[in-house]
């Protein structure tokens, strides 16, 4: 009988017992002797996995399962009783020979069980040894390993460990592992056991914490589920939600960030190298659970050319699409850029085939960027005449769609819902096909509703009118302030965010008036409208006057909703929440009076009684045509989304249909594969298992991904402000107003606005629109004059800075500040701009 | 060889027939159908007149001006959609904040110091 030679504890492992105990459990017995706090346990060392394998020759070849010798069993009770006495369950976990080496790490390829009761331990180890040819495992050394595979063949041990029922767990990264500059630690921090951290399917809390130790930055995420810390999650596979009133607190004090910063530098200084640790709370106590190199940086940029984001579609990009949107994007949007990790680009050659002088690359971005460049560039003749003749034959070409836009009526845009729903019922054609057919028509003889995409980039043109209209009216008037001129070609109700706004008033008023009401009529409706809307039931009541007429709305304008290019981000109509949450809290506070109409026509009867008749005429025209494109590409954005609703109701039915079939394996799946791959899929040419793996890197790269800042140039040097050295900003909509900030990073956080409190945000989309009528100012991070946040506050006439870096880092909430949007600043108390 | 007049006849009309094509369109477009059948009638008797004034063997360069816009329309529309759409997509290497995508060979491109040994 072999006595005690098949296990180790872990006080009594050094990293020279690699070979042995496996990777990660050489890092745990290093730190333990280190003095770092580690669950206690002890290892079931790799001879007892060759003792019960015998020596494999194909690492590619799945053996046929052993069964547990009685010897190995009984040296596990006796370590049990010996180092793990008080436990009833453990925690059983792999740790192989080629795991967390400088090659590879195998993290989260191998398996890990939690809650393990003694009479299911010798099933746990199993598991754990024949994770080693689970399929993803395998594919992983298919995609390259098989050879040092063979020359090393791999073997598990396996590590028993007590259980924590950690509340909160997480990663530190000792260094910034995205930038190499940055000396930063950054930490990730989730509810419940970190299970589902690291391969993405909880959002954690991201933090920074300095070099010498001191909290930079906490940015909180909705946490909406967490692997609930039970016994009956062996895999820790299964989520539970997060109470509400949880999801959006920290889940890490400062206090605990910059202690547990200052742990992974000590364990960088331990192990001579940047650190990736796993660490768990339970209750205030912190327990380590590993720590690996951070073995690579980012190297060069895959792409070569210089690329520049195009500043009105910024706020498109805050977060990088998923593969699935991004593939289905990139097929119906022209060779003019490219997607760079999930954001959309525009090639700076380009820009620069359309420019008739010398510019330099950095004068050109800003050009793209909608800031003023400095223009040194010397104007060319030939380039000009260049220009020009590009002009002539693009009217030639495309000038009849430039007049058909320009007299297209409301009436006429209509047309779209019904070939919207046409296409959408159409069983033949799939998701690209449906994205494809109602963004760029079918043919050249449709009208030109048909091509809403078109007619709404088309209709961006504005922009260049509200020049001259600007200048035309300085001639005019030399010393007429121009930042009346929004109220004249704004205040428009027929456009589609200003008609939802009022509708969401209207529901507004509905709701205010049922819970005034002291009619006994109402009182059950009153009562389920209520529950609803705290959060007890998950839906409004089947019948009232709100439930009603909030159906009405979600008939409408069921198909906006948060980031509304991102085929995985849901639609109101399929989760209506935030915005009941917005009614609701929008309905505790009297209404706003509205004085934007009876200003739109103090100001333009100011205008005209200054201009002479003849000039009256000029710029009443230009007013019109600007009013014109300001309303087309407002209505045409909100049809036009209506093609990506329909694109992803054709990818939810796919998604169902896959769900039941077992080829993926939670909803959202599908958007972490390309189009070509979810075809594959369902045709069977590609391996669930496979597919699984893929979505799985795949999801967990996309979510740190979106936690990067967008690079504003790719390739070109291109003096990036640093964020929170001054808070200057674009003027969106003139204005000067002075209140308490709000900082809000979404729009889960929008019941907080008070009335007259000045939102902070990174960026609003259309469903930010219902709180701008209760805000007394905008200040965003990302953002230029056309876009939403700018077109909505000039409708209601609200002061409005867009593009202000780091406003949400340098303004905290509560603080009182002043918007400028006249000139373009922020005033921070204390802080001299 | 057409004479100099034919070529600028059929030069001139070819943003006119843009014109008149945009308000043929706009009938198609469902707009106030009034205002396009103006413009057309007054476009096609600014014509009549000039060709009155001209001769009307000039009819033909103006209907081959028109003929070649829809040419050109037709073209572009069919030819962007298949040629000009799809940009490219570029993803970097997998955001290293953990190393199990790696390939031995991009472990080596990125020419990292060792690790220590475990």
């Amino acid at each position: 009988m072999k006595a005690l030679t098949w296990t180790k504890p872990l006080s009594e492992i050094t990293l020279a017992d690699a070979p042995l105990v496996g990777g990660k459990a050489a890092h745990l017995g290093a730190m333990l002797r280190a003095g770092f706090q580690v669950p206690a346990g002890f290892v079931i060392t790799v001879d007892a996995f060759v003792d019960h394998f015998g020596q494999l020759t194909d690492p590619l070849v799945k053996p046929t399962p052993p069964r547990i010798q009685p010897e190995l069993m009984a040296e596990v009770v006796n370590n049990i009783v010996e180092h793990l006495g008080h436990e009833t369950s453990f925690a059983v976990r792999s740790s192989s020979t080629d795991e967390d080496s400088s090659q590879a790490s195998f993290a989260g390829q191998h398996s890990t069980y939690y809650f393990v009761t003694p009479n299911r331990i010798d099933q746990a180890i199993l598991d754990c040894w024949m994770s080693l040819w689970s399929s993803a495992a395998i594919a992983y050394r298919r995609a390259g390993w098989a050879d040092i595979a063979a020359v090393e063949p791999v073997r598990m041990a396996v590590i028993v460990q007590q259980m924590l029922p950690a509340t909160r767990s997480g990663v530190a990264f000792s260094r910034d592992p995205v930038d190499q500059k940055n000396t930063d630690v950054v930490i990730e921090a989730c509810w419940g056991l970190g299970a589902a951290l690291v391969d993405g399917r909880v959002s954690p809390d991201h933090i920074r914490v300095s070099e010498a130790g001191a909290l930079t930055n906490y940015k909180i995420s909705t946490k909406k589920h967490q692997v609930q810390p039970t016994s009956k999650n062996y895999t820790g596979a299964r989520l539970q939600e997060v109470p509400k009133a949880q999801q959006h607190e920290a889940v890490l004090s400062t206090p605990e960030a910059e202690h547990i910063a200052n742990i992974s530098q000590q364990l960088e200084t331990l192990f001579e190298y940047p650190q990736d640790v796993e660490w768990a709370y339970v209750d205030e106590d912190l327990y380590l659970l590993q720590s690996r190199p951070i073995t690579t940086f980012p190297g060069q940029h895959s792409i070569q050319q210089p690329l520049v984001i195009f500043k009105p579609m910024a706020e498109n990009f805050t977060e990088p699409l998923t593969p699935m949107a991004e593939d289905l994007f990139a097929s119906v949007l022209p060779r003019c850029g490219a997607l760079y990790n999930g954001r959309f680009y525009l090639y700076l050659d380009f820009l620069r085939s359309f420019t008739p002088w010398k510019v330099a690359d950095h004068e050109l971005a800003e050009i793209a960027l909608l800031r003023q460049p400095e223009t040194s560039g010397k104007l060319s003749i030939a380039k000009l005449i260049g220009l020009g003749g590009l002009l002539s034959l693009g009217f030639l070409a495309d000038g009849i769609n430039w007049l058909r836009t320009s007299r297209v009526s409301n009436r006429a845009l209509l047309g779209f819902k019904q070939v919207v729903q046409k296409v959408a019922a159409d069983p033949k054609l799939n998701a690209k096909q449906t994205l494809q057919r109602l963004i760029w028509g079918r043919h050249p003889f449709e009208p030109i509703s048909h091509q809403m995409f078109y007619t709404n980039v088309s209709a961006g043109r504005y922009f260049i009118l509200i020049s001259v209209l600007n200048k035309i009216v300085t001639t005019f008037l030399p010393d007429y302030d121009t930042n009346e001129l929004p109220k004249i070609y704004h205040s428009q109700n027929d456009m589609a965010s200003m008609s939802m706004l009022n509708r969401i008033e209207g529901l507004t008023q509905t709701l205010r008036d049922l819970l005034a009401s002291n009619s006994p009529t109402y009182t059950q409706e009153r009562e389920e409208v209520l529950a609803a809307l705290e959060g007890k039931h998950h839906t409004l009541p089947s019948q009232g006057a709100f439930t009603q007429e909030f159906e009405q709305f979600l008939d409408e304008y069921g198909h906006r909703g948060a980031r509304e290019l991102e085929l995985a981000a849901p639609r109101w109509r399929e989760a209506p929440a935030d915005l009941l949450s917005l009614i609701y809290s929008n309905a505790k506070h009297p209404p706003a009076e509205d004085r934007t109409y009876s200003s739109h026509l103090v100001a333009r009867d100011n205008l005209h009684q200054r201009l002479k008749p003849w000039q009256r005429r000029i710029v009443d025209n230009l007013v019109a045509k600007v009013s014109h494109y300001i309303r087309l590409r407002e209505n045409t954005r909100h049809l036009h989304i209506m093609a990506f609703s329909a694109t992803r109701d054709k990818l939810l039915a796919m998604e169902a249909e896959y769900l039941r079939l077992g080829l993926v394996q939670i909803p959202t799946d599908i958007f972490f594969l390309t189009f070509a791959e979810s075809q594959d899929l369902g045709a069977g040419k590609l391996d669930p298992e496979d597919a699984q793996l893929t979505i799985r890197k795949r999801r967990r790269n996309w979510q740190r991904l979106s936690r990067q800042p967008t690079p504003h140039t790719i390739n070109i040097q291109y003096p990036e402000r640093a964020s929170g050295a001054d808070q200057t900003g674009q003027c969106a909509s003139p204005g000067i107003v002075s209140g308490k900030a709000r900082v809000m990073f979404s729009l889960t956080q929008g019941h907080e606005l008070q009335p007259g409190e000045i939102i902070v945000a990174p960026y609003t989309d259309p469903a930010w629109t219902p709180l701008f009528s209760k805000a007394g100012g905008i200040v965003v991070e990302t953002g230029s004059f056309l876009s939403h946040a700018g077109t909505v506050a000039r409708e209601l006439h609200l002061p409005c800075l867009v593009d202000v870096n780091g406003c949400t880092q340098s303004i905290k909430t509560g603080q009182t500040i002043t918007v400028n949007a006249t000139e373009g600043y922020v005033s921070l108390p204390g802080v001299e701009v | 060889m057409p004479d100099i007049l034919t070529v600028i006849i059929f030069l001139l009309g070819l943003p006119v027939s843009v014109w008149v094509w945009a308000n043929i369109y706009a009938i198609i477009d469902e707009t106030d159908r009034a205002v396009p059948l103006v413009r057309l009638a007054a476009t096609g008797c600014v014509i009549l007149a000039g060709l009155l004034l001209i001769g009307r063997t000039y009819v033909w360069p103006l209907l081959a001006a028109w003929i070649t816009i829809m040419v050109i329309y037709v073209g572009v529309f069919y030819a962007y959609r298949h040629l000009a759409l799809g940009v490219e997509q570029h993803t970097d290497r997998p955001v290293p904040f953990l190393t199990d995508e790696l390939t031995r060979d991009e472990e080596e491109e990125l020419d990292l110091p060792d690790p220590p040994q475990t």
